[in-house]
Protein backbone atom coordinates (compact mmCIF):
# COMPACT_ATOMS: atom_id res chain seq x y z
CA UNK A 1 0.00 0.00 0.00
CA UNK A 2 2.98 2.89 0.74
CA UNK A 3 4.81 1.21 -1.75
CA UNK A 4 1.75 2.17 -4.23
CA UNK A 5 1.22 5.27 -2.81
CA UNK A 6 5.19 6.31 -3.25
CA UNK A 7 4.83 5.21 -6.79
CA UNK A 8 1.77 7.53 -7.07
CA UNK A 9 3.50 10.60 -5.40
CA UNK A 10 6.91 10.12 -7.38
CA UNK A 11 5.66 9.84 -11.01
CA UNK A 12 7.92 8.66 -13.73
CA UNK A 13 8.97 11.34 -15.95
CA UNK A 14 6.93 10.52 -19.37
CA UNK A 15 3.70 11.39 -17.13
CA UNK A 16 4.99 14.03 -14.35
CA UNK A 17 5.09 16.78 -17.23
CA UNK A 18 1.33 16.71 -17.49
CA UNK A 19 -0.06 14.90 -14.64
CA UNK A 20 1.64 16.91 -12.45
CA UNK A 21 -0.93 19.74 -12.55
CA UNK A 22 -3.55 17.67 -12.16
CA UNK A 23 -1.65 16.07 -9.06
CA UNK A 24 -0.80 19.47 -7.38
CA UNK A 25 -4.08 22.05 -7.45
CA UNK A 26 -4.05 25.26 -5.84
CA UNK A 27 -6.37 23.63 -3.04
CA UNK A 28 -5.31 22.94 0.64
CA UNK A 29 -5.91 19.35 -0.12
CA UNK A 30 -2.44 18.61 -1.09
CA UNK A 31 0.91 20.94 -0.81
CA UNK A 32 4.36 20.53 -2.44
CA UNK A 33 5.97 19.98 0.75
CA UNK A 34 3.57 16.72 1.94
CA UNK A 35 4.56 15.15 -1.09
CA UNK A 36 8.33 15.81 -0.52
CA UNK A 37 8.52 16.23 -4.24
CA UNK A 38 11.89 15.80 -5.76
CA UNK A 39 14.12 18.95 -7.13
CA UNK A 40 12.20 19.86 -10.72
CA UNK A 41 14.28 17.70 -13.70
CA UNK A 42 12.38 17.91 -16.47
CA UNK A 43 12.74 19.06 -20.21
CA UNK A 44 13.68 22.70 -20.40
CA UNK A 45 11.41 25.56 -20.01
CA UNK A 46 9.05 23.22 -17.82
CA UNK A 47 9.91 25.02 -14.33
CA UNK A 48 10.52 28.55 -13.65
CA UNK A 49 12.25 28.61 -10.42
CA UNK A 50 13.29 25.68 -8.71
CA UNK A 51 11.54 25.66 -5.17
CA UNK A 52 13.85 26.13 -2.14
CA UNK A 53 13.87 22.93 -0.61
CA UNK A 54 12.73 21.69 2.92
CA UNK A 55 15.89 21.19 5.42
CA UNK A 56 13.50 20.16 8.35
CA UNK A 57 9.94 19.23 8.09
CA UNK A 58 8.01 20.86 10.75
CA UNK A 59 4.16 20.01 10.82
CA UNK A 60 2.56 22.37 13.52
CA UNK A 61 -0.35 20.73 14.06
CA UNK A 62 0.82 17.02 15.13
CA UNK A 63 1.59 16.64 19.06
CA UNK A 64 4.49 14.52 17.61
CA UNK A 65 7.15 15.25 14.91
CA UNK A 66 5.66 13.21 11.78
CA UNK A 67 8.84 12.29 10.41
CA UNK A 68 9.91 10.21 13.85
CA UNK A 69 7.04 8.09 12.77
CA UNK A 70 6.10 8.28 9.58
CA UNK A 71 9.73 7.72 7.27
CA UNK A 72 7.98 9.05 3.98
CA UNK A 73 7.64 12.29 5.74
CA UNK A 74 10.91 13.08 6.72
CA UNK A 75 12.97 14.88 4.47
CA UNK A 76 16.13 12.64 4.69
CA UNK A 77 15.05 9.66 6.84
CA UNK A 78 18.12 7.88 5.71
CA UNK A 79 20.76 10.43 6.05
CA UNK A 80 21.77 10.44 2.66
CA UNK A 81 23.69 14.08 2.09
CA UNK A 82 25.97 12.73 4.56
CA UNK A 83 26.88 9.82 1.98
CA UNK A 84 29.30 11.66 -0.19
CA UNK A 85 30.76 15.32 -0.40
CA UNK A 86 31.17 18.06 -3.04
CA UNK A 87 35.30 17.42 -3.33
CA UNK A 88 34.26 13.14 -3.48
CA UNK A 89 31.82 13.78 -6.96
CA UNK A 90 34.99 16.20 -8.10
CA UNK A 91 37.48 13.61 -7.38
CA UNK A 92 35.63 10.86 -9.68
CA UNK A 93 35.25 13.19 -12.26
CA UNK A 94 31.67 13.35 -12.13
CA UNK A 95 31.56 16.77 -13.64
CA UNK A 96 33.25 16.07 -16.79
CA UNK A 97 30.57 15.29 -20.11
CA UNK A 98 31.15 14.64 -23.36
CA UNK A 99 31.70 17.28 -26.12
CA UNK A 100 29.53 19.66 -27.34
CA UNK A 101 28.51 18.16 -30.65
CA UNK A 102 27.28 15.48 -29.03
CA UNK A 103 25.20 17.40 -26.20
CA UNK A 104 21.39 16.45 -26.25
CA UNK A 105 19.32 19.51 -25.69
CA UNK A 106 17.61 18.26 -22.73
CA UNK A 107 20.24 18.23 -20.84
CA UNK A 108 21.76 21.49 -21.18
CA UNK A 109 19.86 22.69 -18.21
CA UNK A 110 22.25 20.51 -16.12
CA UNK A 111 25.23 21.81 -17.23
CA UNK A 112 27.48 24.73 -16.03
CA UNK A 113 28.89 25.10 -19.54
CA UNK A 114 31.65 24.28 -21.64
CA UNK A 115 35.32 24.29 -21.61
CA UNK A 116 36.77 24.47 -24.99
CA UNK A 117 33.86 22.57 -26.33
CA UNK A 118 33.84 19.73 -23.46
CA UNK A 119 30.45 19.92 -21.38
CA UNK A 120 31.43 20.53 -17.31
CA UNK A 121 28.10 19.74 -15.74
CA UNK A 122 27.01 22.20 -12.42
CA UNK A 123 27.80 19.45 -9.75
CA UNK A 124 25.69 21.79 -7.46
CA UNK A 125 22.77 20.50 -9.49
CA UNK A 126 23.63 16.90 -10.02
CA UNK A 127 24.45 16.53 -5.61
CA UNK A 128 20.55 17.39 -5.13
CA UNK A 129 19.74 15.30 -8.18
CA UNK A 130 22.04 12.59 -6.73
CA UNK A 131 20.52 12.70 -3.24
CA UNK A 132 17.20 12.48 -4.09
CA UNK A 133 17.65 9.35 -6.28
CA UNK A 134 19.36 7.83 -3.09
CA UNK A 135 16.85 8.45 -0.96
CA UNK A 136 14.10 7.42 -3.09
CA UNK A 137 16.67 4.31 -3.73
CA UNK A 138 16.53 3.68 0.17
CA UNK A 139 13.23 4.04 0.45
CA UNK A 140 12.58 0.97 -2.01
CA UNK A 141 14.89 -0.84 -0.33
CA UNK A 142 12.95 -0.28 3.01
CA UNK A 143 10.12 -1.29 2.01
CA UNK A 144 11.50 -4.90 0.38
CA UNK A 145 11.85 -3.78 -3.27
CA UNK A 146 13.22 -5.53 -5.75
CA UNK A 147 16.40 -3.62 -7.44
CA UNK A 148 17.66 -3.85 -10.35
CA UNK A 149 21.11 -2.47 -11.75
CA UNK A 150 21.86 -1.88 -14.96
CA UNK A 151 25.00 -1.15 -17.01
CA UNK A 152 26.00 -1.28 -20.88
CA UNK A 153 29.29 0.05 -20.57
CA UNK A 154 31.42 -3.06 -20.77
CA UNK A 155 34.62 -2.20 -18.48
CA UNK A 156 32.29 -1.46 -15.95
CA UNK A 157 29.72 -4.80 -16.22
CA UNK A 158 31.57 -6.82 -13.61
CA UNK A 159 32.10 -3.92 -10.82
CA UNK A 160 28.46 -3.50 -11.36
CA UNK A 161 27.11 -6.96 -11.32
CA UNK A 162 29.53 -7.42 -8.06
CA UNK A 163 28.14 -4.33 -6.13
CA UNK A 164 24.40 -5.38 -7.09
CA UNK A 165 25.29 -9.03 -5.64
CA UNK A 166 27.07 -7.59 -2.50
CA UNK A 167 24.07 -6.16 -1.65
CA UNK A 168 21.75 -8.59 -1.89
CA UNK A 169 20.18 -7.05 -4.98
CA UNK A 170 19.75 -7.93 -8.74
CA UNK A 171 21.57 -7.02 -12.22
CA UNK A 172 20.62 -7.27 -15.91
CA UNK A 173 23.96 -5.92 -17.80
CA UNK A 174 23.74 -7.85 -20.96
CA UNK A 175 22.05 -7.39 -24.39
CA UNK A 176 18.49 -6.27 -23.29
CA UNK A 177 15.69 -8.63 -25.01
CA UNK A 178 12.49 -6.50 -26.43
CA UNK A 179 10.18 -8.10 -24.41
CA UNK A 180 11.78 -8.64 -20.50
CA UNK A 181 9.06 -6.12 -19.27
CA UNK A 182 6.67 -5.70 -21.53
CA UNK A 183 6.15 -9.83 -22.05
CA UNK A 184 7.39 -11.08 -19.10
CA UNK A 185 5.38 -13.86 -18.48
CA UNK A 186 6.28 -15.39 -22.15
CA UNK A 187 9.62 -15.01 -21.76
CA UNK A 188 9.66 -16.27 -18.35
CA UNK A 189 7.36 -18.90 -18.95
CA UNK A 190 4.95 -17.62 -15.82
CA UNK A 191 3.70 -14.63 -13.98
CA UNK A 192 6.76 -12.92 -12.88
CA UNK A 193 7.29 -10.38 -10.38
CA UNK A 194 9.49 -6.91 -12.10
CA UNK A 195 11.59 -5.08 -10.34
CA UNK A 196 10.50 -1.77 -7.85
CA UNK A 197 13.14 0.06 -9.08
CA UNK A 198 15.86 0.43 -11.82
CA UNK A 199 19.17 1.96 -11.16
CA UNK A 200 21.22 2.62 -14.27
CA UNK A 201 24.42 3.95 -14.71
CA UNK A 202 24.30 3.59 -18.38
CA UNK A 203 21.45 5.07 -19.86
CA UNK A 204 22.63 4.64 -23.60
CA UNK A 205 22.65 0.92 -24.84
CA UNK A 206 25.70 1.92 -27.76
CA UNK A 207 26.55 5.77 -28.24
CA UNK A 208 23.93 6.07 -30.43
CA UNK A 209 20.56 4.37 -29.07
CA UNK A 210 19.19 4.52 -25.82
CA UNK A 211 18.71 0.97 -23.68
CA UNK A 212 15.39 -0.34 -24.07
CA UNK A 213 15.11 -0.30 -20.51
CA UNK A 214 14.57 2.97 -19.87
CA UNK A 215 11.23 3.23 -22.23
CA UNK A 216 10.01 -0.29 -20.79
CA UNK A 217 9.83 0.63 -17.57
CA UNK A 218 8.08 3.55 -17.90
CA UNK A 219 5.56 1.11 -19.81
CA UNK A 220 5.74 -0.40 -17.18
CA UNK A 221 5.09 2.14 -14.39
CA UNK A 222 8.42 1.05 -12.54
CA UNK A 223 10.41 3.85 -11.34
CA UNK A 224 13.86 4.76 -12.52
CA UNK A 225 17.29 6.50 -11.33
CA UNK A 226 19.82 6.78 -13.88
CA UNK A 227 22.97 8.34 -14.62
CA UNK A 228 22.35 10.91 -17.82
CA UNK A 229 25.89 11.66 -19.26
CA UNK A 230 25.43 15.11 -21.28
CA UNK A 231 24.82 12.81 -24.78
CA UNK A 232 21.96 10.88 -22.87
CA UNK A 233 17.95 11.76 -22.83
CA UNK A 234 16.83 12.55 -19.22
CA UNK A 235 13.21 12.82 -20.17
CA UNK A 236 12.03 9.12 -19.64
CA UNK A 237 13.95 8.92 -16.31
CA UNK A 238 12.16 9.28 -13.50
CA UNK A 239 15.22 10.52 -11.34
CA UNK A 240 18.02 11.44 -13.58
CA UNK A 241 21.50 12.15 -12.17
CA UNK A 242 23.03 14.35 -14.11
CA UNK A 243 27.32 12.68 -14.49
CA UNK A 244 29.91 11.49 -15.78
CA UNK A 245 28.77 7.91 -16.73
CA UNK A 246 32.20 7.21 -18.64
CA UNK A 247 35.27 7.19 -16.30
CA UNK A 248 35.67 4.15 -13.71
CA UNK A 249 36.19 5.86 -10.47
CA UNK A 250 32.81 7.80 -11.31
CA UNK A 251 30.97 4.21 -11.99
CA UNK A 252 32.90 3.05 -8.81
CA UNK A 253 31.56 6.18 -6.64
CA UNK A 254 27.98 5.45 -7.72
CA UNK A 255 27.98 1.86 -7.17
CA UNK A 256 29.43 2.51 -3.72
CA UNK A 257 26.98 5.27 -3.20
CA UNK A 258 23.95 3.18 -3.78
CA UNK A 259 24.93 -0.29 -2.40
CA UNK A 260 25.48 2.29 0.55
CA UNK A 261 21.95 3.51 0.37
CA UNK A 262 20.44 -0.01 0.31
CA UNK A 263 22.15 -1.64 2.84
CA UNK A 264 20.58 1.41 4.79
CA UNK A 265 17.10 0.79 3.90
CA UNK A 266 17.44 -2.85 4.72
CA UNK A 267 19.00 -2.25 8.06
CA UNK A 268 16.16 -0.17 9.29
CA UNK A 269 13.62 -2.38 7.17
CA UNK A 270 14.76 -5.38 9.78
CA UNK A 271 15.30 -2.92 12.80
CA UNK A 272 11.80 -1.59 12.64
CA UNK A 273 10.94 -5.51 11.89
CA UNK A 274 12.43 -6.81 14.78
CA UNK A 275 10.44 -3.90 16.80
CA UNK B 1 66.13 54.37 -9.10
CA UNK B 2 62.62 53.85 -9.44
CA UNK B 3 61.41 49.88 -9.50
CA UNK B 4 57.96 49.69 -9.11
CA UNK B 5 56.17 47.61 -6.34
CA UNK B 6 54.36 44.63 -7.19
CA UNK B 7 51.69 44.15 -4.58
CA UNK B 8 52.06 40.04 -4.28
CA UNK B 9 54.74 38.81 -1.31
CA UNK B 10 55.21 35.41 -1.01
CA UNK B 11 57.21 33.79 2.05
CA UNK B 12 59.26 31.00 1.43
CA UNK B 13 61.19 29.41 4.43
CA UNK B 14 63.01 32.29 6.24
CA UNK B 15 63.68 34.19 3.24
CA UNK B 16 60.72 36.75 2.23
CA UNK B 17 60.84 37.47 -1.92
CA UNK B 18 58.34 40.73 -3.14
CA UNK B 19 58.80 42.63 -5.93
CA UNK B 20 60.36 45.95 -4.98
CA UNK B 21 58.72 49.07 -5.83
CA UNK B 22 58.78 52.56 -5.88
CA UNK B 23 60.88 54.31 -3.24
CA UNK B 24 60.66 57.84 -2.79
CA UNK B 25 63.27 57.58 0.66
CA UNK B 26 66.12 55.23 0.90
CA UNK B 27 64.24 54.17 4.54
CA UNK B 28 60.60 53.73 4.30
CA UNK B 29 58.01 51.59 5.24
CA UNK B 30 56.93 49.24 2.58
CA UNK B 31 53.52 48.56 3.11
CA UNK B 32 52.70 45.19 1.34
CA UNK B 33 48.97 45.79 0.47
CA UNK B 34 48.06 41.36 0.58
CA UNK B 35 50.12 39.96 3.50
CA UNK B 36 48.86 43.35 5.37
CA UNK B 37 52.56 43.44 6.91
CA UNK B 38 55.07 46.66 7.82
CA UNK B 39 58.39 46.33 7.46
CA UNK B 40 60.94 49.02 8.01
CA UNK B 41 62.95 49.24 5.24
CA UNK B 42 66.94 49.56 5.46
CA UNK B 43 69.02 51.11 3.41
CA UNK B 44 68.98 48.23 0.77
CA UNK B 45 71.29 48.35 -2.58
CA UNK B 46 69.75 46.67 -5.51
CA UNK B 47 72.57 44.13 -7.10
CA UNK B 48 72.04 44.82 -10.94
CA UNK B 49 70.73 47.12 -13.45
CA UNK B 50 66.60 47.34 -13.04
CA UNK B 51 65.37 47.12 -16.56
CA UNK B 52 62.73 49.24 -18.48
CA UNK B 53 59.75 47.26 -16.99
CA UNK B 54 61.52 48.37 -13.86
CA UNK B 55 60.90 45.31 -11.86
CA UNK B 56 63.51 43.56 -9.57
CA UNK B 57 63.33 40.92 -7.59
CA UNK B 58 65.06 42.26 -3.33
CA UNK B 59 65.25 39.77 -0.82
CA UNK B 60 66.00 40.01 2.76
CA UNK B 61 66.03 37.86 5.78
CA UNK B 62 64.42 38.18 8.93
CA UNK B 63 68.23 37.82 10.32
CA UNK B 64 68.82 41.22 8.69
CA UNK B 65 65.93 42.40 9.77
CA UNK B 66 66.73 42.09 13.70
CA UNK B 67 70.49 43.49 12.10
CA UNK B 68 67.79 46.70 11.29
CA UNK B 69 65.68 46.72 14.85
CA UNK B 70 69.19 46.29 17.08
CA UNK B 71 70.98 49.17 15.44
CA UNK B 72 70.24 51.20 17.85
CA UNK B 73 70.91 49.49 21.29
CA UNK B 74 74.55 51.12 22.12
CA UNK B 75 73.07 54.23 22.66
CA UNK B 76 70.99 52.70 25.22
CA UNK B 77 67.54 54.57 24.69
CA UNK B 78 65.13 53.39 22.05
CA UNK B 79 64.98 55.41 19.06
CA UNK B 80 62.20 55.97 16.72
CA UNK B 81 63.73 53.56 14.40
CA UNK B 82 63.73 51.00 16.92
CA UNK B 83 60.52 51.20 18.30
CA UNK B 84 59.09 51.47 14.43
CA UNK B 85 61.42 48.51 13.79
CA UNK B 86 60.16 45.88 16.73
CA UNK B 87 56.59 47.03 16.16
CA UNK B 88 57.11 46.25 12.67
CA UNK B 89 58.83 42.63 13.68
CA UNK B 90 56.31 41.86 15.52
CA UNK B 91 53.41 42.42 12.63
CA UNK B 92 56.11 40.68 10.16
CA UNK B 93 56.48 37.67 12.83
CA UNK B 94 52.39 37.20 12.49
CA UNK B 95 52.56 37.84 9.08
CA UNK B 96 55.12 35.41 8.21
CA UNK B 97 52.96 32.63 10.65
CA UNK B 98 50.05 33.57 8.97
CA UNK B 99 51.74 32.35 5.06
CA UNK B 100 53.30 29.31 7.04
CA UNK B 101 51.13 26.77 6.20
CA UNK B 102 51.31 27.78 2.00
CA UNK B 103 53.43 25.09 1.05
CA UNK B 104 51.93 22.40 2.92
CA UNK B 105 49.32 20.47 1.67
CA UNK B 106 45.88 21.14 2.48
CA UNK B 107 44.29 19.35 4.95
CA UNK B 108 40.88 17.19 4.15
CA UNK B 109 38.55 19.82 5.98
CA UNK B 110 39.60 22.94 3.96
CA UNK B 111 39.22 20.41 0.83
CA UNK B 112 35.62 19.44 2.02
CA UNK B 113 33.98 23.05 2.64
CA UNK B 114 35.08 24.21 -1.07
CA UNK B 115 32.69 24.96 -3.28
CA UNK B 116 32.28 23.36 -6.51
CA UNK B 117 33.86 26.66 -8.99
CA UNK B 118 36.57 26.81 -6.57
CA UNK B 119 37.45 23.33 -7.08
CA UNK B 120 37.15 23.53 -10.99
CA UNK B 121 38.63 26.91 -10.78
CA UNK B 122 41.64 25.43 -9.32
CA UNK B 123 41.87 22.48 -11.25
CA UNK B 124 44.13 21.11 -13.70
CA UNK B 125 41.43 20.33 -16.71
CA UNK B 126 40.60 24.26 -16.73
CA UNK B 127 44.04 25.27 -15.30
CA UNK B 128 45.74 23.03 -18.78
CA UNK B 129 43.50 25.15 -20.82
CA UNK B 130 43.89 23.73 -24.65
CA UNK B 131 44.75 19.80 -24.04
CA UNK B 132 45.98 19.52 -27.39
CA UNK B 133 50.39 19.50 -26.80
CA UNK B 134 50.05 19.30 -23.53
CA UNK B 135 51.89 16.93 -21.65
CA UNK B 136 51.07 14.84 -18.65
CA UNK B 137 51.49 12.18 -16.53
CA UNK B 138 49.13 8.65 -16.41
CA UNK B 139 49.06 5.33 -14.84
CA UNK B 140 48.52 1.85 -16.75
CA UNK B 141 45.70 0.15 -15.59
CA UNK B 142 45.11 -2.84 -18.30
CA UNK B 143 47.33 -4.60 -21.14
CA UNK B 144 45.72 -6.25 -23.28
CA UNK B 145 48.90 -8.08 -25.83
CA UNK B 146 50.84 -4.84 -26.56
CA UNK B 147 48.01 -2.16 -26.04
CA UNK B 148 48.28 -0.36 -23.22
CA UNK B 149 45.30 1.48 -21.59
CA UNK B 150 46.37 4.82 -19.67
CA UNK B 151 44.48 6.80 -17.78
CA UNK B 152 45.64 10.22 -17.32
CA UNK B 153 42.98 11.69 -14.71
CA UNK B 154 40.35 13.07 -17.86
CA UNK B 155 37.44 11.49 -18.67
CA UNK B 156 38.28 8.69 -20.91
CA UNK B 157 41.67 6.83 -20.94
CA UNK B 158 43.93 6.43 -23.70
CA UNK B 159 45.46 3.43 -25.20
CA UNK B 160 48.93 3.54 -26.80
CA UNK B 161 51.09 0.86 -28.24
CA UNK B 162 53.54 -0.23 -25.98
CA UNK B 163 57.04 0.93 -27.29
CA UNK B 164 59.68 -1.32 -28.50
CA UNK B 165 62.33 0.14 -26.44
CA UNK B 166 62.27 -0.65 -22.45
CA UNK B 167 59.01 -2.82 -23.74
CA UNK B 168 59.63 -4.64 -20.68
CA UNK B 169 59.06 -1.54 -18.32
CA UNK B 170 54.97 -1.01 -19.72
CA UNK B 171 53.81 -3.31 -16.90
CA UNK B 172 50.32 -2.59 -15.25
CA UNK B 173 50.83 0.08 -12.33
CA UNK B 174 53.48 1.85 -14.63
CA UNK B 175 53.24 5.49 -14.50
CA UNK B 176 53.90 6.60 -17.98
CA UNK B 177 54.21 10.20 -19.38
CA UNK B 178 51.51 11.56 -22.15
CA UNK B 179 51.64 14.58 -24.97
CA UNK B 180 47.66 14.82 -25.55
CA UNK B 181 46.14 15.16 -28.48
CA UNK B 182 42.37 15.38 -27.24
CA UNK B 183 40.53 14.44 -24.63
CA UNK B 184 38.21 12.60 -26.56
CA UNK B 185 37.79 11.13 -29.84
CA UNK B 186 34.69 12.29 -31.61
CA UNK B 187 33.65 14.09 -34.74
CA UNK B 188 30.00 14.59 -36.56
CA UNK B 189 30.25 12.47 -39.91
CA UNK B 190 28.62 13.34 -42.77
CA UNK B 191 24.47 12.90 -42.66
CA UNK B 192 24.79 12.54 -39.22
CA UNK B 193 22.93 14.85 -36.84
CA UNK B 194 25.37 14.23 -33.45
CA UNK B 195 28.97 13.45 -33.07
CA UNK B 196 30.00 9.69 -33.08
CA UNK B 197 32.39 9.25 -29.95
CA UNK B 198 35.05 6.44 -29.91
CA UNK B 199 35.19 6.82 -26.25
CA UNK B 200 38.82 7.08 -25.71
CA UNK B 201 41.41 9.81 -25.57
CA UNK B 202 43.91 10.39 -27.91
CA UNK B 203 47.76 10.81 -26.74
CA UNK B 204 50.97 9.94 -27.80
CA UNK B 205 53.28 7.54 -25.26
CA UNK B 206 56.57 9.93 -24.78
CA UNK B 207 58.70 7.88 -21.82
CA UNK B 208 58.25 5.98 -18.53
CA UNK B 209 58.55 7.99 -15.27
CA UNK B 210 58.25 4.90 -12.98
CA UNK B 211 57.42 1.12 -13.09
CA UNK B 212 56.45 -1.86 -10.99
CA UNK B 213 59.43 -3.72 -13.16
CA UNK B 214 61.77 -1.27 -11.79
CA UNK B 215 61.61 -1.64 -8.42
CA UNK B 216 61.12 -5.36 -8.12
CA UNK B 217 64.09 -5.74 -10.43
CA UNK B 218 66.22 -3.84 -7.38
CA UNK B 219 64.45 -5.55 -5.02
CA UNK B 220 65.57 -8.39 -6.15
CA UNK B 221 69.27 -7.53 -6.55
Amino acid sequence: MSLYRSAVRLLPACLRVTSRRALVTSSARTKDHDLHLPTPAGPLGTWATLKPRPEKYVDTEADIDPSVTDPLRHPDYFGVRELFTMSDLFDARVHLGHREGSLNPYMAEFLLGSRLGHCVFDLERTAQLLRDALNFTAHIAYRGGIIMFVCRSPQHVHMVERTAMECGEFSHCRHWPPGVFTDSTALFGGVTRLPDLLVLLNTLDTVLEQHGAVKHAAKMLIPTVGVVDSNCDPRLVTYPVPGNDDSTTAVRLYCKLFSEAIRRGKAEREKSAVV
Amino acid sequence: MHWRLNRRVTIQGQTVIGKCGELKQTRQKIACSMSGCIVAGAAFRLAGRTGRSGRRALCWTASRQSEVSGGDTQTGRPTADETTATTATSTFAESFKKFEGLNQPKGDETRRSESFLTLLRNSPFIKMGDPTGKVVEGEVFHVVGDDLYIDFGGKFHCVCPRPPRRSEEYVLGARVRLRLHQLELSSLFLGAKRDLSLLEADATLLGIISSPYRSKAKQAT
